[in-house]
């Protein structure tokens, strides 16, 4: 006899931990499964910025203005689900919300500021253009050469480390069960839902563990690994692997009061709480390996991106030159073409969902919210089109 | 990128593991860079006084002889590269695809970064004590035993005025018998051990004959030590250090749950609990590695100390602390290794002259072994050494109370570094050097598991920490696009 849940997730990151306790709120009996450890994919080795201005890498190539305004609800959503969750968590996740940067420094970058705010603050989002004397009074520790920065008031960071397990504990307090060192052998469909196959990767303490659990519904929330947990059904998730790497000094006195990103350049700067300052921005470590990543991806630092990422760093924010480097880490996040995430049914599969990949930290809560609905309700409180997992496929194929 | 030269090995570590085979490797034709971090050779048992300094007999005793010739021949040895005070950072390996494989030893010197392509590295990179945590070993004046031979060893300083050396490694008596002769006060060594414990150690007579000079040292300190009327407590712990800005008094304790605590007044504590291998670079570079009581995490070789990652070699006390001797027999032995492979010696040539040292080694390493399980303080003893108000990650200030917290609250946690996410424990300055071992030893508390089984942090470059603007200062922003720039 396998266990019965109403939804089984796949991935103990951000994303299956938000969806366990949005889901146990609404009364679901919920397992988690992970064939690692809670939180230590991208959800807990990314730089934790929450950034809801239109990303640099939207704007290449002069993208057009209905579609970046398309990117905006969702962002005034995660800005109002972020408020809310130190409330509905009541745990400690070093939320900031001071404000975020982007800034320019040549007049094409800034022509690029000018059109995205433009569309921005058509759409709703709090940012505004700041430039001379008030940049300098607003964010003195940038250097002179920066010359303009949209300004977004409701950006900031939260800590990676705190919040996948404040979700986590907060869904077994609801009653969901998460189960680690348990990676998915298979999903054999029944007349009554899914049979999740186990293969315990680690001898578990306590009680012998199950071989499977049946579930009415299945969410597939395992970020770069997505691909590879749904390709023996045919599914073909159009999500790559790309492993980022992060860097942090050593402590110094609050400095850095913003996260500062760069419009032209790959960068992101922010201090946390304890005084470290945390950089990264989209500088690759190398990932090796076959088609699947499996349980130990094989990740290397690389020297020319730890040396750029410092340059960059230095380069806006001059003081960051005094501090030593302590540390550096890689996580492996998930891209799609479109730099969108893949959110919603799997057409093929009826009773499995998805949720993962594209700036799962900020809106990882935001998507975790929107799969919930759609599993609980059959739809989602706002339009989730935009990311359908099918998205790419020929349109003949769709079903709707 | 990091500007670099070539050679055909890098060393890393100038101690007797680095000379032995620096000296092998040069002899047979091979262009070798020798790194420390110090500015002189010898590594922390040869550490020699900064040039221009002359310390009068310097390291005089007899088990120093062949540390001493060691240092004569290295440094008179033409066409060795030795490039001091270099902290070596990273290694960075060829990608399993390129063609040429070449290994980047990344290094900082004097607030500059620059890198060595060489086709072998040896790493020999030491060993330090076992940190070992307790109320109050946070304060100044609670050291190393090491450090507190350094000093002495470099320039005569001595840590204190007033001594106390505690712990249950045989190195408390070789330095208490240091200081005395250097005319320092040592008010009592301390062992955990009792004392039918110690003599258990001598009862086997393979371990005995094979260490007999070190043996004999040992004899020798314990009867100046005595002569000079030093208490030596066995059976006792340091359980506190007492003080407001500095140590002024130790707590002692019986080893055992029963008898009564004193306090004795000091101003420097020496700690030596058994050391641990700096394999940190060997486990950056991905070498396989496995954890042994007494050595910490040790790497895996073959017969030629080569790790389980191509052209990456290690010597000394990365393949389990045995010592200076047993240091220097690997490294030659890492060197023949090294020569043969790259086509100086012939592999029968180089199997016959290792053969020898092979033997010899295996001995000293039977003693160490032997060594390490009576110096080994028990786990017992380490968890009633760490009430939970102890600091347990003395740089982010996480006690020992907080991480066990953690660990019930979330039964899911199951390795350091999930345990360092919740907690900060080994995000600071020191990289987890100091608490590595001590988180391990809870989460197998916690979790019912042996330390073998309980992963480590992930070493990642850099492994020491390095100046942000010396990286920046190795890199070549894109220009703007002029079209772009504003007049």
């Amino acid at each position: 006899m396998s266990a019965r849940y109403d939804v089984a997730i796949i991935g103990a990151g951000l994303v299956g931990c938000a969806a366990a306790f949005e889901l146990g709120l609404r009364g679901r009996r919920v397992a988690v499964l992970d064939q690692g450890e809670v939180n230590r994919g991208a959800s807990g080795r990314n730089a934790g910025s929450l950034h809801f201005q239109i990303e640099p890498r939207m704007l290449e190539g002069g993208a057009d203005p209905q579609r970046l305004a398309q990117l905006i609800p969702v962002n005034l959503r995660a800005i109002e689900d972020w408020r809310e969750l130190p409330g509905r968590l009541r745990r400690e996740i070093e939320l900031v919300m001071h404000g975020g940067l982007m800034v320019a420094e040549t007049a094409g970058e800034r022509e690029l500021l000018v059109r995205k705010s433009e569309v921005e603050t058509r759409g709703g989002l709090p940012v505004r253009l700041v430039e001379g004397e008030e940049l300098s009074r607003v964010a003195p520790y940038l250097a002179e050469r920066v010359r303009c920065a949209s300004y977004c008031t409701a950006e900031g960071h939260a800590n990676p480390r705190l919040v996948t397990p404040a979700f986590a504990a907060a869904a077994r307090h609801l009653g969901g069960e998460i189960m680690t060192g348990a990676r998915v052998g298979g999903l054999e469909g029944r007349p009554e839902g899914w049979r999740i196959h186990i293969e315990w990767l680690r001898q578990q303490s306590g009680t012998a563990a199950a071989s499977s659990l049946d579930a009415e519904a299945v969410l597939v929330a395992a970020g770069a690994w997505s691909p590879e947990i749904l390709a023996p059904y045919g599914v073909r998730v159009p999500l790559v692997p790309v492993a980022l790497s992060m860097n942090v000094t050593e402590r110094c006195a609050p400095v850095v009061h913003h996260l500062v990103q760069h419009v032209g350049r790959r960068l992101s700067v922010k201090q946390v709480e304890a005084g470290n300052v945390l950089i990264g921005g989209g500088w690759p470590a190398s990932l090796f390996g076959s088609e699947t990543l499996g349980p130990n991806p094989e990740v290397w630092l690389r020297e020319d991106s730890m040396i750029g990422n410092a340059a960059m760093a230095i380069h806006v924010v001059p003081v960051l030159a005094g501090l030593n480097l302590i540390r550096t880490w890689s996580g492996i996040a998930s891209v799609s073409v479109d730099h969108l995430p893949v959110l919603g049914a799997i057409a093929s599969m009826p009773g499995v969902f998805i949720a993962a990949g594209e700036s799962s930290f900020t809106l990882g809560p935001t998507y975790a919210r929107l799969v919930s609905e759609l599993i609980c309700l059959g739809q989602a409180s706002m339009p989730i089109g935009l990311y359908r997992p099918d998205r790419f496929e020929p349109a003949a194929d769709r079903s709707a | 990128m990091i500007a670099s030269e070539r050679c055909d090995l890098a060393i890393v570590g100038a101690g007797p593991g680095g000379l032995a085979a620096a000296l092998v490797a040069t002899e047979c034709g091979l262009d070798v860079c020798l790194l420390d971090e110090q500015p002189r050779l010898g590594g922390q048992i040869y550490r020699q006084p900064p040039l221009g300094f002359r310390v009068d007999s310097w390291l005089a005793g007899r088990v120093y002889r062949r540390g001493r010739a060691l240092l004569k021949r290295a440094e008179t040895l033409r066409g060795l590269r030795h490039i001091p005070e270099a902290t070596v950072w990273g290694l960075f390996s060829p990608e399993p695809a390129a063609g040429e494989s070449r290994h980047r030893v990344c290094f900082e010197r004097a607030g500059e970064l620059s890198a060595l392509d060489a086709r072998y590295v040896l790493l020999a990179s030491g060993c330090y004590e076992m940190p070992v945590p307790f109320p109050g070993w946070h304060l100044p004046g609670v050291m190393s035993v090491g450090a507190i031979q350094t000093l002495l060893k470099s320039q005569r300083v001595a840590a204190g005025r007033n001594v106390i050396l505690a712990g249950s490694h045989p190195l408390l008596l070789i330095a208490a018998d240091q200081l005395l002769e250097a005319g320092v006060r040592v008010s009592a060594v301390i062992f955990s051990q009792s004392p039918g414990a110690m003599i258990r150690m001598l009862a086997s007579p393979v371990p005995l004959i094979s260490a007999l000079p070190q043996l004999l040292h040992g004899a020798r300190c314990v009867r100046r030590i005595r002569r000079a009327g030093v208490p030596l407590l066995s059976g006792h712990v340091v359980t506190e250090a007492l003080g407001s800005d500095t140590v002024e008094a130790v707590r002692v304790c019986p080893s055992g749950h029963h008898g009564e605590s004193r306090v004795i007044a000091c101003d420097t504590v020496g700690l030596c609990y058994g050391f641990l291998a700096s394999t940190e670079l060997a486990r950056q570079a991905g070498a396989r590695c496995a954890w042994e009581t007494g050595s910490g995490w040790v790497v895996r070789t073959d017969e030629f100390m080569r790790s389980s990652v191509p052209n990456i070699r290690v010597a000394g006390e990365l393949i389990g602390v045995a010592g200076a001797e047993a240091a220097a027999l690997s490294g030659e032995i890492a060197a023949l290794g090294i020569v043969s492979d790259a086509g100086y010696l012939t592999a029968g040539a180089a199997s016959i002259r290792s053969r020898q040292l092979r033997r010899r080694l295996g001995r000293l390493r039977t003693f160490a072994a032997r060594l390490a399980e009576v110096a080994a303080p028990s786990p017992e003893l380490l968890r009633r050494l760490a009430p939970p108000e102890t600091l347990l990650c003395r740089c982010e200030e996480v006690t020992v109370g907080t991480l066990g917290d953690a660990l019930r609250a979330d039964p899911a946690v199951e390795s350091a570094s999930t345990a360092k996410l919740l907690t900060r424990v080994g995000m600071g300055m020191c990289q987890g050097r100091m608490c590595e071992h001590a988180v391990r030893r809870l989460l197998g508390e916690f979790r019912g598991r042996a330390l073998e089984e309980i992963p480590g942090f992930v070493p990642r470059p850099p492994v020491k920490p390095i100046p942000l603007a010396a990286l920046a200062a190795r890199a070549t922003l894109p220009p703007l696009d002029p079209k772009d720039r504003v007049a």
